[in-house]
C-alpha cells in the first residue's frame, strides 16, 4: 500500500529517470519506514512522508529540469546551430544585397522609427529613470510647507508652480525640523537661483548662486574636489564670505587648480573660495555654479519668507509613510509655537519626483508619439517584406523541395528581418547622435537644466531590445506568410500567392492609418492651441524693445538716492541714443520668468481689524497683489493702455505723496464697477505695513506670468519711491533692435563697467516664454508628417500591389465593355478601404489620446471636432494621392496584352 | 578507452563524495548507502531517496559508479551500485585536494590538535 503510494510519488520525475531507478528507490523507501515505524511514533512517521513529499517534488521538478537542457543542448547539436545560424545571418546579408532598394527602404524607415525612440528614451533615462548625480538618490526627500490657501508664489524648477499647494520652508524652521523630526538622518536647506553679479573677470556678468546650509554636501554624498566644504564659523550669522564654486566659475576667476585663497566678487563684496565643487554638484533644475553660506542669504532669519527648499534623508529602516505621519505632528508643535505657521501642514516629497515632474508629462506625450510611429515604420517595413515575400515564393518552394522544414525557412525569414532591424538600429543610433542635441535644445523647457541626457550602454541596451522587436514583429508576418505555400504549387508556373496575403497586407495598412490617424489628431491639437496662445495679446507691444537686467551692487550703492542718480543719469545716455525712441526701467520683465511678487495689502476703509465682526478670524480674506515697480516712462515705453487717470511724472519724487497705479484685473477684482482712483492702499511688508499710497492711475493687464496664465492684481509704484537695486532698462527702437544690442551694452558699462550688461530684444523674451509649447508642437507635428509619409507609402503599395494582382481581372472587364470610370473605382476602393477603416478605428484611440493631451491645450478642447475633421481630411486626401499613381496604370491596362498571357 | 583526467570532477559535491566513501566498502544498495552516510556524519547529513539517486543518476553518466549485476535473491530488478576505476581514482583526487586544503588550514591555526 504505502509502496503504492510512493510509486505514485515518483511520477513527479521523468519517465526515463523512473525506469532506471523506481525499484531501488522503493525498495530504499520502503526500508526506510520499517526502520521509523519500529523506532519513532506517529510524528516521526508524519514527519518522514512530510519530507518524502518534498523530496519527490523538488527532485522531480530538478530532474524535469535537467532533462529539458539536455534536450536543449542536444537539439542544438553544439556548434551546429551557431554554424547553421551565421549561415542564416549570411543569406541574409546576401538577400540584403540582391534586392538593395528594399533594404535600403526597410534600413531607412528603422532608422527613424529607431533613431527617433532611441533619442526621446535617453532624454527618459536622463529625467526619469536616473535624475540624480547624487549618493542613494532614492533616499533623498524634499520636505514642503502645505499651504491652505493657494500659493500665489512660483519659484524655478525644484520651487512651487503657480496654482501650487506646496511652498518652500522659511530658513529658521531648518533648525526646528532638525531639533523635532526624528525620521530623517540628515536634514539640510538650499534656496536655488539668486542672481548675483560677479566682477573681477573680464566683464561682469549676473549668475545664478546657490544658498546652501551646512550638511548640504553630506546629504547629497559630495565632496569638493579641492579645498574643503565651509566650516561652522562660516555658516554663523556674521561669519566670514566664503563661496565653493564650479571649476568654470574658478578659472573665470584666474584660478587653478586648488583655492589659494583668491576671491571672488559677488554683488561688490569679497568672497573667498575655499573648495572647488565636483561636476555632480549640479543642482538639478538650477544652473547656480557658485554656493554660499545660508548665514548670508538677507532672509536667513525671516519666518516669513519662504525660500528655502529642505531636503532630507530618510533614516535607514523608517518608512516614507512613518516620516510623513511625523511630520504631521511637526506641524502641529511648530503652529502651537510659531502663530504665523497657522493651518499649515508639511508634506513629504521625493526629490527625484519634484524633479522629474515637469518633465514627465510631456515626455508620456512624446515616448507614446515616437512609439506610435515606430509601429507604423513596423507595419510598413512588414508590408514591404510580404510583397518580397510572395515573390520569393519561388526560391522557398525550392529551399522546401530541397528539404528546409517550415521551422527552418520561418527561422530563415526572421533572421532576414533581424539582420535588417540591426541595420536600421545601427543607422538609427546614428540618427539619435545626430538629433540629440537639437531635442535637448527644443525640450529646455521641460528639461531639469543640467540633464545629463546622452546615449549610453543602457540606452543602446534599450535600442539593441527595440531593434530585435522590431525585427522580429515585422518579420512574424511574411515569414509564416512566405512559408505557408505548398512546395508544389508554388513551383507550378504562373500560380499566384494566396488571398490571406492580400488580408494582412490591408489590416496592417488599416493599422498604420489608424496609427496616424491618431499622431494627426495630436499634433493638430497642438499646433491649433500654440496658434490660439499666439494670438494671445501680451497687453504691451513687444517689437522694436531691447530689455537689458540692471543690477546695482548693494554695496557700491547703499542709498536710494545713489541707486536714483545712476538710474536717471543711465536712462538719460540712453535715451540720447540715436534709433532709442522711448527707455524706461522695470523691476520684473514681463513674461520674462516666473518671478514672485505678491504681497498682501490692505485697502483703506477695508482692513480686517477695522472689521467689526472681525473677532477671532477676519471676515474679510487676505487681499494680495504683484507689486511692480517701473519708472515714469515704463507704460509709454512698453505701449501698455493708460485706461484711466494718470501714470507716474515728476510730481511723484522720492518725498512727495506715495503713488500707485493699478492694473485692470485688480479694479474688478477689488472694486468691481467702482472708481478706484483717490482710493488709498498699503502693501503690507516684512517689517509691518508700508506707506499709504493714493491710487492715481488704472492701467491695462499685462500677462506677467506667461501667455496662458491668468493675469494677477497689480499694483504699480514709481521708482522714486522705491528705488530697488535689481531693474531692468527697456528701450523702444525707431531701428531694429538687433543692430542696438552693442550700443546699449557699451551705454551701460560706460556708466559703471561694474554692471553686467547682456541686453536682449524683447522678442527674444517673448518668444523663449512659448518654447515649451511650440517644442511640443513641433516635435508631435514632425512625427505626425513622418508618420503620414509612412501611411501613403503604405497606401499606394497596397494599391500597387493590388493593382499589379487585378491586371488580369482589369483587361476581362474591359475587354467586357467597363470604362474607365468603373477600373477608377475599382482601384479606388481597393485603396480607400483600409484608410477609411482606420479612421474609424484610429478615431477611438485618438479620443483617448486628446484626452491624455488636455492638460497641454490652450483654449482648444480634447475633442475639438474642427481637429479631428481637419485630420481625417488630411489622412483621406494622402489616401486619395497614394492612390492616383496605381489607379493610373490600371486605367492604361491593354486587354489584348493581358489576356493574350494566358 | 579514452582517459579522462580525474581532476575534471572536482571538486565534488559533498553528496557525491559520501556516497564514493559508502560504495568503497563494496557494493550496495541504495538503502545501505542512505544509512552508512547518516551514520558516518552522526546524522548530520540525511538523504531521502530522491536525492541520494539523482546524484547516483549524474555518477553514473559520468562513470564514477557502475550498476552491478542484479540479486536475484531479493528482487530480480533491484542493481547494487558499485564504484567504478575512475570513481576510485576521482575519490583520490578529491581526498588529496581536501588533504591540502585542510592543511593549509592547519598551517594559519584554524583547526585545533585534536581535529
Amino acid at each position: 500500500m504505502t509502496a503504492r503510494f510512493y510509486r505514485l510519488l515518483l511520477r513527479l520525475y521523468p519517465a526515463s529517470f523512473r525506469e532506471r531507478f523506481e525499484p531501488d528507490m522503493t525498495a530504499a523507501f520502503v526500508a526506510l519506514l520499517r526502520e521509523r515505524r519500529s523506532t519513532g511514533g506517529v510524528a516521526a512517521l508524519a514527519a518522514l512522508w512530510f519530507r518524502t513529499l518534498v523530496d519527490a517534488v523538488a527532485n522531480g521538478a530538478a530532474e524535469h529540469v535537467a532533462l529539458l537542457h539536455r534536450r536543449i543542448a542536444a537539439f542544438r547539436g553544439g556548434c551546429f546551430m551557431w554554424h547553421s545560424w551565421l549561415q542564416d545571418i549570411r543569406y541574409a546579408l546576401r538577400g540584403m544585397l540582391r534586392a538593395p532598394g528594399v533594404a535600403a527602404v526597410v534600413v531607412l524607415t528603422m532608422a527613424i522609427g529607431i533613431g527617433a525612440t532611441t533619442s526621446i528614451f535617453s532624454v527618459v533615462r536622463a529625467v526619469v529613470l536616473r535624475p540624480l548625480p547624487f549618493a542613494d538618490p532614492g533616499g533623498l526627500y524634499t520636505v514642503w510647507v502645505d499651504a491652505p490657501t493657494t500659493a500665489t508664489v512660483a519659484g524655478g524648477w525644484l520651487g512651487p508652480q503657480l496654482g501650487d499647494r506646496l511652498i518652500a520652508v522659511a530658513p529658521p524652521y531648518l533648525a526646528d525640523l532638525r531639533g523635532r523630526a526624528t525620521s530623517f538622518s540628515q536634514v539640510a536647506g538650499i534656496s536655488p537661483s539668486w542672481a548675483m553679479t560677479l566682477t573681477g573677470g573680464r566683464d561682469a556678468s549676473v549668475v545664478p548662486a546657490l544658498y546652501v546650509s551646512d550638511g548640504v554636501m553630506e546629504i547629497l554624498g559630495l565632496t569638493p574636489v579641492a579645498g574643503r566644504d565651509f566650516v561652522a564659523e562660516e555658516h554663523a550669522p556674521g561669519g566670514p564670505l566664503a563661496a565653493l564654486v564650479s571649476t568654470s566659475i574658478w578659472r573665470l576667476a584666474g584660478g587653478e587648480g586648488a583655492p589659494d585663497g583668491r576671491t571672488i566678487s559677488l554683488n561688490g563684496q569679497a568672497y573667498a573660495v575655499v573648495g572647488i565643487l565636483p561636476a555632480t554638484a549640479r543642482f538639478p533644475g538650477t544652473p547656480a555654479e557658485i554656493w554660499i553660506p545660508f548665514a548670508q542669504n538677507p532672509f536667513a532669519g525671516a519666518r516669513q519668507v519662504p525660500i528655502m527648499t529642505v531636503l532630507a534623508r530618510l533614516r535607514a529602516g523608517v518608512s516614507e509613510q512613518q516620516a510623513h505621519s511625523e511630520l504631521l505632528s511637526v506641524a502641529q508643535s511648530l503652529e502651537r509655537d510659531y502663530p504665523t505657521s497657522k493651518g499649515s501642514k508639511l508634506a513629504l516629497v521625493p526629490l527625484s519626483d519634484r524633479v522629474s515632474r515637469r518633465a514627465r508629462p510631456m515626455l508620456i506625450v512624446l515616448g507614446a508619439s515616437v512609439a506610435l510611429m515606430t509601429l507604423i515604420a513596423v507595419a510598413n517595413v512588414a508590408n514591404l517584406l510580404l510583397a518580397r515575400a510572395s515573390v520569393r515564393q519561388r526560391e522557398i518552394a525550392v529551399r522546401s523541395a530541397l528539404g528546409a522544414n517550415r521551422w527552418r525557412i520561418v527561422r530563415q525569414m526572421l533572421t532576414e528581418s533581424v539582420v535588417l532591424a540591426t541595420a536600421g538600429a545601427a543607422a538609427g543610433i546614428g540618427v539619435a547622435y545626430w538629433s540629440l542635441g537639437t531635442l535637448v535644445r527644443l525640450l529646455q523647457d521641460d528639461l531639469p537644466h543640467g540633464a545629463d541626457v546622452r546615449i549610453d550602454w543602457q540606452v543602446l541596451i534599450f535600442t539593441a531590445m527595440v531593434a530585435l522587436s522590431a525585427g522580429v514583429l515585422f518579420g512574424l508576418a511574411p515569414a509564416f506568410e512566405g512559408s505557408r505555400a505548398a512546395p508544389a504549387d508554388a513551383l507550378r508556373l504562373g500560380t499566384r500567392a494566396g488571398e490571406g496575403g492580400r488580408r494582412v497586407r490591408q489590416a496592417l495598412v488599416t493599422a498604420e492609418v489608424a496609427l496616424a490617424f491618431v499622431l494627426l489628431v495630436g499634433a493638430g491639437l497642438l499646433i491649433r492651441s500654440f496658434w490660439k496662445l499666439s494670438s494671445v495679446d501680451p497687453g504691451f507691444r513687444t517689437d522694436s524693445v531691447i530689455a537689458a537686467p540692471v543690477g546695482l551692487p548693494g554695496s557700491r550703492y547703499p542709498t536710494g538716492a545713489s541707486r536714483l542718480q545712476v538710474f536717471d543719469r543711465l536712462l538719460t545716455s540712453v535715451r540720447a541714443l540715436p534709433g532709442v525712441q522711448r527707455a524706461a526701467l522695470v523691476n520684473r520683465l514681463p513674461l520674462g520668468g516666473a518671478t514672485n511678487n505678491a504681497v498682501d495689502i490692505q485697502i483703506e476703509g477695508r482692513e480686517p481689524e477695522a472689521n467689526p465682526r472681525g473677532s477671532g478670524q477676519s471676515a474679510l480674506p487676505s487681499m494680495n497683489a504683484d507689486r511692480r515697480i517701473g519708472s515714469s516712462d515704463y507704460f509709454a515705453t512698453m505701449s501698455i493702455p493708460v485706461l484711466a487717470g494718470r501714470v507716474f511724472d515728476e510730481r511723484d519724487a522720492p518725498a512727495a505723496p506715495g503713488v500707485a497705479v493699478i492694473n485692470q484685473s485688480m479694479v474688478r477684482k477689488y472694486w468691481g464697477t467702482a472708481d478706484p482712483l483717490g482710493a488709498r492702499i498699503r502693501i503690507q511688508l516684512l517689517g509691518g505695513p508700508g506707506p499709504w499710497m493714493t491710487i492715481v492711475g488704472v492701467v491695462g493687464d499685462v500677462r506677467h506670468h506667461g501667455l496662458a496664465a491668468e493675469v494677477h492684481p497689480e499694483i504699480w509704484v514709481p521708482l522714486q519711491q522705491a528705488p530697488v537695486n535689481g531693474m531692468v532698462l527697456v528701450a523702444r527702437t525707431g531701428v531694429d533692435p538687433d543692430t542696438m544690442l552693442d550700443t546699449v551694452r557699451r551705454t551701460i558699462r560706460s556708466q559703471d563697467p561694474e554692471l553686467p550688461a547682456s541686453p536682449v530684444t524683447l522678442g527674444t523674451v517673448v518668444e523663449s516664454s512659448v518654447q515649451g509649447p511650440r517644442s511640443r508642437m513641433s516635435l508631435l507635428a514632425a512625427f505626425a508628417a513622418v508618420a503620414l509619409l509612412l501611411a501613403t507609402i503604405g497606401i499606394a503599395g497596397v494599391v500597387a500591389y493590388t493593382v499589379s494582382r487585378m491586371l488580369r481581372d482589369i483587361g476581362v472587364r474591359m475587354a467586357l465593355g467597363a470604362n474607365r470610370r468603373d477600373i477608377l473605382g475599382l482601384v479606388f476602393v481597393q485603396g480607400l478601404t483600409p484608410a477609411v477603416l482606420g479612421l474609424i478605428v484610429g478615431t477611438a484611440g485618438a479620443v483617448l489620446a486628446a484626452r491624455a493631451l488636455a492638460h497641454m491645450l490652450f483654449e482648444v478642447g480634447p475633442a475639438d471636432p474642427a481637429t479631428f475633421a481637419s485630420a481625417a481630411a488630411v489622412l483621406m486626401m494622402t489616401a486619395v494621392l497614394a492612390c492616383l499613381l496605381p489607379a493610373f496604370r490600371a486605367t492604361r491596362v491593354d486587354p489584348l496584352a493581358v489576356l493574350r498571357v494566358e | 578507452m579514452p582517459h579522462i583526467d580525474p581532476r575534471s570532477f572536482l571538486p565534488l559535491t559533498e553528496v557525491a563524495f559520501e556516497i564514493l566513501l559508502s560504495l568503497a566498502e563494496g557494493e550496495r544498495h541504495g538503502y545501505d548507502i542512505l544509512k552508512d552516510i547518516e551514520r558516518r556524519t552522526e546524522g548530520r547529513l540525511r538523504l531521502h531517496p530522491g536525492t541520494l539517486y539523482r546524484a547516483l543518476a549524474r555518477m553514473i553518466d559520468d562513470g564514477l559508479v557502475e550498476q552491478a549485476a542484479p540479486d536475484d535473491r531479493v528482487d530480480e530488478r533491484r542493481r547494487p551500485m558499485r564504484m567504478s576505476r575512475l570513481g576510485a581514482d576521482v575519490a583520490r583526487a578529491e581526498s588529496a585536494r581536501l588533504a591540502a586544503q585542510v592543511g593549509a588550514a592547519r598551517a594559519r591555526r584554524w583547526l585545533r590538535r585534536s581535529v
